[in-house]
């Protein structure tokens, strides 16, 4: 298998590689790589044929998703590429709605993703973290709203409880509107809890697993 | 398991490396733990006996569970863009995924260690073996 043996993301018409490129590591100052090395790696994911890049609002402070825009732009890859990004972690001490899983904190972060993106959609939308208080609906009909705005093109869930992913794929599923295609998690031979509850939900939804 | 840690000792300091759980980290030193320790073991042995790098073989292993799409890679360096690319070809034969299946087994809790082929035929079906959708 290569890179270009692409698969759906989930039950959708969304298509990526069988690996993902992580951009946590962007300008990280002590873990990750400085501009020169996040560049190289970026081409050299690219050239072997990748599309599926992920980043978020909070890696590197934001970072993350300028450098990863400014190489997007550079070599004029957007339509190509499957950028993934993620709202959830608080961006302003003192102010709630800075962060968590709202219909404000939501347009607020996604506004913040677009400009150092250098782009007008995100084509999948991650909520990074469940709040533990946001309806299952309220997140629902906001990023629906956001794929509708095209804004968006598809949604799905991150460290969250498996309950909460199927409440939101079962009230999507009824009411005929679009819903999660699929669970970022932590996944490996050191944390296979995720196979309890998580996995098995997933499959039952038609939602795929990028951990 | 990209080969940044080896084991330490027990209190402050558990291991040592050059890696994101070396400093702060949201994990703190909740990775390294003795049935991690033994995972790793057991993963360092399969990647002997066939090459590859031991985060090759991880991520060959993760690949090949069903209901997964597409693992995120993290690299700071591009032979670890390369290294993890080449997991792609990597195909483990059953028993070094049945190896590294029991070596990561996370330990039984309520209820899940009841729904179990076995426990079902003696427990549920009345003795009869049920094949069920999918």
């Amino acid at each position: 298998m290569t890179l270009t043996d692409f698969r759906t993301l989930g039950r959708s018409g969304l298509v990526v590689s069988p690996l993902a490129l992580g951009t946590m590591t962007f300008g990280t100052a002590r873990w990750g790589s400085d501009d020169e090395v996040s560049q190289a790696v970026f081409t050299a994911y690219v050239e072997a044929g990748g599309n599926f890049i992920d980043t978020a609002d909070v890696y590197s402070g934001g970072r993350s998703e300028e450098m990863l825009g400014g190489y997007v732009a550079a070599r004029k890859l957007r339509d190509q590429l499957v950028l993934a990004t993620k709202f959830g972690f608080g961006a302003q001490p003192g102010n709630p709605n800075a962060g968590g899983n709202g219909r404000k904190q939501i347009y607020r972060a996604l506004e913040g993703s677009l400009r150092r993106l250098k782009t007008d959609y995100v084509d999948m939308y991650w909520l990074h973290v469940w709040d533990t208080v946001t309806p299952a609906a309220e997140v629902l009909q906001t990023l629906g709203d956001l794929v509708r705005a095209g804004k968006i093109r598809y949604f799905g869930l991150s460290d969250m409880p498996a309950w909460y992913a199927t409440q939101l794929a079962t009230l999507a599923q009824a009411h005929g509107v679009p819903g999660p295609i699929a669970m970022q998690l932590e996944y490996s031979l050191v944390e296979r809890t995720t196979e309890r509850e998580h996995v098995p939900a997933a499959r039952a939804l038609g939602l795929g697993v990028v951990p | 398991m990209a080969g940044k840690y080896e084991r330490g000792g027990p209190a402050a300091q558990p291991a040592s490396g050059e890696g994101r759980l070396s400093g702060a980290n949201p994990f703190g030193t909740t990775k390294f733990t003795d049935q991690n320790w033994r995972i790793l073991e057991a993963l360092r042995g399969v990647a002997g006996q066939l090459g590859p790098p031991p985060a090759q073989v991880a991520l060959a292993w993760a690949l090949a569970q069903q209901g997964i799409t597409a693992p995120i890679i993290g690299a700071s360096r591009v032979a670890q863009v390369q290294d993890n690319i080449a997991a792609l070809g990597l195909s483990l034969s059953p028993a070094h995924l049945q190896e590294l299946a029991q070596a990561s087994a996370p330990a039984p809790t309520f209820p899940y260690a009841i729904f179990t082929p076995e426990l079902n035929r003696a427990a549920v079906f009345g003795g009869t073996s049920v094949q069920g959708w999918q």
